[in-house]
């Protein structure tokens, strides 16, 4: 009983999957259809018209194990070593400096406007 | 399909789930930047596919089938997402704000330096979407022809290096508000980020999780704006 429960968890979240990318390919929307997806479901979860234990075991899986879906994605990168290696600077000083930039930008401005609106509470 | 293709799909699985399943207990065991899921099992599986010398080709069928639910994977990030909804509710203005402003900043800055090395567009494109969770990334980088290989691998990379390097990097930055810390492993370091978030405080990984979605949403209404003006 258990397992089908979460067959049609997994049911559930592929149809409304679909329809999020149906939305915008009648739309024509330039959003992706995942994400489309799952502000329905966040919308759905959010009204009641989903109760979060109808969801709880499927989601929990596939969360869990949301990494493993990547493997297969950066196993297509066998044969990018050469594309690698050629542009190991490019690549580097972009992903560090944004890194690093990212976090104080991201960081500090959040911690200044908490504090600002803080003192108003005040 | 011929007996030989059946075996081939099910022997790129069992490498696959097997790698996976090892990674998982090394990640315990021997916590690193180089145990992590994905990381560890892509370098196993590849070990393993060079010296039998299986193509991608060969494993296309298999990769296809273990992806299949990606999708409904990544419409249950609602469901982190709704359990913060009271933490988004309370610190919407501050850190939408550190979001919105931090997120661009991080895709500009990565682009227009990468731009100075005079790579291809589909490189360009791929790295605007470093900070998006892999499946949302993918979607947003398709309809500009984006190299998805590559943006996984800056992902992955930006996800191991904020998720090893950012707690470190945010107590000498002086960043030491737990919602901006943990805003800041959401925003930058996508679901790594958030694993890490979670270990520091249960405060942190709420406020990352509901980041990390928000990212993905913000990322993918701005980026279709912004990427045919970083195109040559």
């Amino acid at each position: 009983m258990k397992g089908l429960a979460f067959i049609i968890q997994i049911i559930f979240l592929l149809i409304i999957n679909q329809i999020g990318y149906q939305i915008v390919h009648f739309f024509d929307i330039p959003i992706p259809g995942n994400v489309v997806g799952m502000l329905i479901l966040f919308f759905l979860l959010f009204t009641k018209v989903v109760r979060l234990e109808w969801i709880e075991a499927a989601s929990g899986f596939l969360l869990k194990h949301f990494a493993f879906f990547f493997v297969p994605i950066c196993v297509s990168l066998i044969g990018y070593g050469s594309i690698f290696l050629k542009n190991a600077v490019g690549f580097t000083v972009s992903l560090t400096v944004s890194l690093v930039l990212g976090f104080y930008v991201t960081g500090k401005i959040t911690e200044y406007t908490a504090k600002k609106e803080m003192n108003t509470d005040e | 399909m011929n007996s030989s293709e059946v075996f081939m799909f099910l022997f790129c699985c069992v490498i696959t789930i097997g790698a996976y399943g090892i990674s998982r207990i090394m990640m315990v065991r021997f916590p690193s930047p180089l145990t992590t899921p994905v990381f560890f099992s892509t370098v196993i599986v590849i070990l393993i596919m060079l010296p039998l010398q299986i193509t991608l080709e060969d494993y296309q069928l298999a990769s296809d089938v273990m992806t299949f639910l990606l999708g409904p994977a990544t419409v249950a990030l609602a469901v982190p997402l709704y359990k913060n909804r009271f933490i988004i509710k309370k610190y919407w203005r501050a850190a939408g704000l550190g979001l919105a402003v931090g997120a661009l900043s991080t895709i500009i800055s990565a682009v227009l330096i990468l731009k100075l090395f005079q790579v291809p567009n589909d490189f360009l494109v791929a790295m605007s979407a470093k900070s998006v969770t892999v499946p949302i990334a993918l979607e947003i980088i398709a309809p500009f022809n984006g190299n998805a290989p590559l943006t996984t691998a800056f992902i992955v990379f930006t996800g191991t290096m904020g998720g090893v390097l950012g707690p470190w990097m945010m107590t000498k930055l002086g960043i030491l508000n737990p919602i901006a810390r943990g805003l800041c492993l959401g925003t930058i370091a996508h679901g790594q980020g958030t694993a890490i978030a979670t270990m520091e405080g249960e405060m942190q990984g709420a406020v990352a999780g509901a980041a990390m979605g928000v990212t993905a949403i913000f990322t993918s209404f701005i980026a279709p704006i912004l990427i045919p003006l970083f195109l040559n």
